[in-house]
């Protein structure tokens, strides 16, 4: 089983920052920095970082919604390895409701994740998509399969709890 | 076939399926954790850790409820008294339950949604909200107590509701040093752990009424946490002022310090 627990303040941070609006990408990207815990049966991932891309990282692309530099993933992996973390990619689409990946966003996790996953294979790595008010995730690792695993438990904790329950 | 839950329809729409896909984990089933475990069975609530190791005994019929004297003669396990008490309301409820202390069966507590303590020392307490914090698990706290003021016994209580971006009980004032040197040499002035039904009653229903808040947001809970307070001689609910006074945010658990504590 695959938790991740997110908390309302970094909801807040990653969504606040991701609605900024770019010179000329269309949508903004960070990562989240994770700890990874053991459950009885499972891994429990609790982001306690997130990291935007900055601007001068992104390159001018207007076939996709962001492009970026190769520096902002040496950046990400380098954090993961010194901090030993689970690293997930992150980005918000700008709705409410249950957001879904996009088939470009697919495309580009297939080619982003396994760095991470090569770099730190005693970690699970991932990509989470945000909306206004709820969030929606992939997670990658040497036990899981090649195009990922949806998190069979994802929440945001705080005053008003969210949780989303992945039922086989 | 009528609903079960058509009277608290005013939750939600997704209200039930919130309440069957959370995981709530009680510690400590006593006075306190009793009313709760069976109000959350009541509630709709699926899955539930329950953890105490204590038996039933003759002094806890004063509130244990479900307990009955046939519980006291056979040693029954409280945790077992409120898994027979939450199944008889419903019985698709999944029930885990570790006769021991918690600390035990640690890693088992870490995929709770929400902690709902019901321990009677602040040393116990704070054990909890450390391994809350450190997992981002909320914590709704109760606890009782009744001390001599001029003479006269005055009971009192409180309800917290810990955040993991919030302010921490130490951050609230409720927990702090003196308090725990003082617990260590007597806890309450009015007999040996002063407990009784109806303020057990009490903060057990403050308790879960916010747990259902901060599941289904049906009413909406201030964005830091809560921090009630309940005088049993006046037996009024009010807002602790302490909690006006408490940083937004907590400086006793840093928001990095996450998972299990290692050396990097």
């Amino acid at each position: 089983m695959i938790t991740l627990r997110i908390t309302n303040t970094l909801f807040c941070e990653m969504v606040g920052d991701l609605r900024r609006p770019h010179e000329h990408a269309h949508e903004r990207v960070g990562f989240i920095y994770c700890r990874q815990s053991t459950l009885r049966s499972g891994n429990l991932l609790l982001p306690y970082k997130y990291k935007p891309i900055r601007d001068d990282q992104y390159l001018e692309d207007h076939t996709v919604g962001a492009r970026f530099d190769g520096s902002c993933i040496r950046e990400a992996m380098q954090t993961a390895l010194t901090e030993g973390s689970s690293v997930f990619h992150v980005h918000l689409h700008e709705h409410k409701g249950q957001p879904r990946f996009s088939g470009i966003d697919r495309r580009e996790m297939q080619q982003i994740m396994p760095c991470f996953v090569n770099l730190r294979p005693d970690r699970l790595h991932g990509a989470l998509v945000l909306s206004l008010d709820s969030a929606f995730a992939r997670v990658w690792g040497t036990d899981l399969p090649p195009n990922g695993q949806t998190p069979d438990r994802l929440s945001v904790v705080g005053s008003r709890m969210k949780l989303w329950v992945t039922h086989d | 076939m009528t609903d079960r839950y058509e009277r608290q329809s005013f939750l939600g729409r997704d209200a039930t399926q919130i309440f069957a896909n959370s995981v709530i984990a009680i510690v400590g089933l006593g006075g306190g954790g009793s009313h709760v475990a069976q109000q959350l069975a009541h509630i709709g609530f699926l899955n539930i850790r329950l953890y105490d190791g204590d038996t039933a005994e003759l002094s806890n019929l004063n509130r244990l409820i479900g307990a009955s004297v046939n519980d006291v003669e056979n040693g029954t396990k409280k945790i077992d008294i409120a898994r027979r008490l939450m199944l008889a309301v419903n019985p698709n409820m999944k029930i885990e339950t570790f006769a021991c202390e918690w600390q035990q069966q640690a890693q088992s507590i870490r995929d709770a949604d929400v902690i709902i303590s019901c321990v009677d020392s602040y040393a116990a307490r704070q054990d909890i909200e450390a391994t809350a914090r450190r997992f981002l698990i909320p914590l709704v706290d109760i606890g009782m107590d009744v001390h001599l003021v001029n003479g006269r016994p005055h009971i009192s209580g409180q309800v917290i509701l810990s955040l993991p971006d919030g302010p921490c009980m130490k951050c609230l004032g409720f927990l702090n040093d003196q308090a725990l040197q003082q617990e260590a040499e007597k806890y309450g002035a009015a007999g040996g752990r002063p407990q009784v039904v109806w303020t057990n009653g009490v903060l057990a229903s403050i308790a879960v009424g916010l747990l259902v808040d901060l599941l289904t947001a049906w009413n909406g809970l201030p964005p830091n946490g809560q921090y009630l307070h309940f005088d049993g001689n006046t037996h009024e609910v009010s807002r602790s002022p302490r909690i006006q006074y408490a940083p937004p945010t907590c400086v006793h658990f840093p928001g990095d310090a996450v998972g299990e504590p290692v050396f990097q």
